[in-house]
């Protein structure tokens, strides 16, 4: 099977006069991809065009060559994982897995093993027995997960998986997810808060009011953007003499003392990081600390949105 | 496989004990009524009155049930967005659609049939299951249970709120269209029923139960043209409805305002 697991060409999709996905073009393959963009940006509009629940109006979505709408066979490779926090709430959770099992088609015996594996898998085997009325939201997003992962897809798209979590819960389905990836498969996920992303992928698809505003690895996006300054701040106890070394640098473009140090802009980030150390131990330069705000995913949106 | 566990827990989910226990006080409730009817009702042959009740009770009943439970096979889930996990599971929406039907369907026939039995008892008493009329209502019963079942399916897709509509079709559209003068009553599913069932004429009622039992017209079909008929009506609304959702694209409401 090809790598380019998913893809779309020239897809839009409109909601009567509002459009939900604008012309985008992309393709998907195996590790963790961040679908990013801000509420009303059409994340949930793409999900739902992979994962078969719409058409595109114009262009062309596939996955592993096949148009997913209402499509069994792409199904049979593809987990999904929705945002929506609904459920058959009288079921418990075991039994709602085993029911999505069996609906995958698997028969009594498979359904229940699958059922305990993926349930394992996701850390809810002490508490599956309990309906899902009583589960907290947490608990909610693990049982969701399970069921996308009953019939071992190849493809993973989860909307939106980390709202509610708590911070261990969060880490630990983070893990969950590298796990996944390192075992080939292709995960989707879409997530509207920057520095979770930051900590599953560097690369990302970001959305904007439909359209693709930029594909690829985090750091390759952020140093197309050379129109935009790249800032680095450094904590030192001698801001005046670092300073007065770093404005001799050509890729410099300007530097200003701060409260605890000092701060720079440069157009070549690389360029500068390579410089640094060299200088400071030339110079006997003493540095505390530095870090770039502009290194976040946070930054990159802003820039690329022009907010 | 999938098909088979589709229909049996769907029908598993339709009978949930709660709903059953409603359902049987629903049919007790009727027996209750026959019972009264009947002490008021003397002088009448209890086949006659058979038919008063079950034209008034049972095929009142039938299509309550169906719009309730016809509804519940995919405007429920679409309601609480529980949709999605079934499309995107790798089913034919065709199969998922026809397998969740008939489920409701069995599950309407069951109830139905149920109170048809309860209605009988209410009139024979331990001769329930004699009564040779309880085994036209069978029959027509099923038909019954399949033809407002597949119609109602395939409103419940066209239409938001489609057990307000359902239901006012049920009481309101099948008591008076089948008594409209004319050819009107050709438009009602219980005029068909009334046919297949081949129950003896009511006479001397009140007006209220004459209009409930459909009493008021002389209009009845040959059973000829009732069986054809509501066939190619469960037929055709069925592969309507399949071939609507095959083509549905799931958008949540909120989304799509």
């Amino acid at each position: 099977m090809s790598d380019l697991r998913i893809q779309l060409t020239e897809a839009s999709r409109w909601y009567g006069q509002v459009i939900g996905l604008n012309d985008v073009s992309c393709t998907v393959g195996p590790g963790v991809t961040a679908l990013l963009g801000m509420n009303g940006a059409g994340k949930s509009t793409m999900m739902r065009l992979i994962t078969g629940q719409l058409r595109p109006t114009t262009g062309d979505v596939r996955v592993y060559g096949h148009a997913p709408f209402a499509n069994p066979e792409v199904f049979r490779h593809l987990g999904y994982c929705p945002e929506i926090d609904n459920f058959y709430e009288h079921m418990t959770g075991r039994r709602f897995v085993y029911h999505l099992a069996r609906l995958n088609g698997f028969d009594h015996a498979k359904a229940r093993r699958r059922a305990d594996e993926v349930i394992e898998a996701v850390g809810m085997s002490d508490r599956c027995d309990r309906k899902i009325a009583g589960y907290s939201k947490g608990m909610r997003q693990r049982i969701k997960l399970a069921q996308a992962m009953l019939n071992d897809p190849d493809i993973i798209l989860l909307d939106e998986p980390l709202n509610g979590l708590d911070p261990v819960a969060r880490r630990e389905y983070i893990d969950l997810l590298h796990r996944l990836a390192e075992s080939g498969k292709t995960i989707l996920v879409s997530s509207h808060i920057l520095h979770e992303v930051e900590q599953m992928t560097r690369s990302i698809l970001l959305l904007h009011r439909g359209r693709l505003l930029a594909s690829g690895d985090l750091k390759v996006i952020r140093e197309l953007l050379d129109k935009y300054p790249h800032r680095v701040r450094i904590q030192t106890d001698q801001p005046r003499e670092i300073a007065q070394e770093l404005v001799a640098l050509p890729y410099v473009l300007s530097v200003q003392v701060t409260r605890d140090g000092l701060e720079l802009q440069t157009r070549e980030p690389s360029r500068f990081y390579d410089a640094l150390p060299v200088l400071v131990l030339e110079k006997g330069l003493h540095i505390r600390e530095f870090h770039s705000p502009d290194n976040n995913l946070e930054s990159i949106f802003r820039y690329l949105v022009n907010e | 496989m999938s098909s088979s566990y589709l229909y049996l827990s769907t029908l598993r989910d339709f009978l949930r004990l709660k709903r059953v226990l409603t359902w049987l006080a629903v049919s007790l409730g009727l027996v209750l009524m026959g019972v009264l009817i009947k002490r008021v009702s003397v002088d009448r042959p209890v086949d006659e009155l058979y038919s008063l009740l079950s034209s008034t009770l049972v095929f009142r009943l039938l299509p309550l049930v169906s719009a309730i439970f016809s509804t519940q096979v995919l405007s429920a889930e679409i309601e609480q967005k529980t949709i999605v996990y079934l499309l995107t599971r790798p089913i034919p929406r065709p199969q998922l659609l026809l397998m969740r039907s008939l489920a409701s369907m069995t599950a309407v026939a069951i109830i139905s049939l149920v109170a048809a039995v309860f209605v009988s008892a209410s009139v024979h008493g331990a001769g329930a299951l004699s009564n040779p009329y309880l085994y036209r209502d069978v029959k027509a019963i099923l038909i019954g249970a399949a033809a407002y079942g597949s119609l109602f399916v395939f409103i419940s897709l066209l239409v938001n709120r489609a057990m307000i509509v359902c239901i006012l079709i049920a009481f309101v559209w099948e008591t008076a269209v089948a008594q409209l003068p004319g050819s009107m009553y050709y438009l009602s599913i219980n005029s068909y029923l009334t046919s297949i069932a081949e129950r003896p004429s009511v006479t001397q009622t009140g007006p209220g139960l004459q209009f409930l039992s459909g009493g008021l017209s002389e209009n009845l079909m040959p059973t000829s043209v009732a069986w054809p008929a509501m066939l190619i009506l469960v037929i055709c609304m069925s592969v309507g409805a399949m071939a609507w959702f095959t083509r549905f694209e799931y958008l949540p409401r909120e989304d799509a305002e």
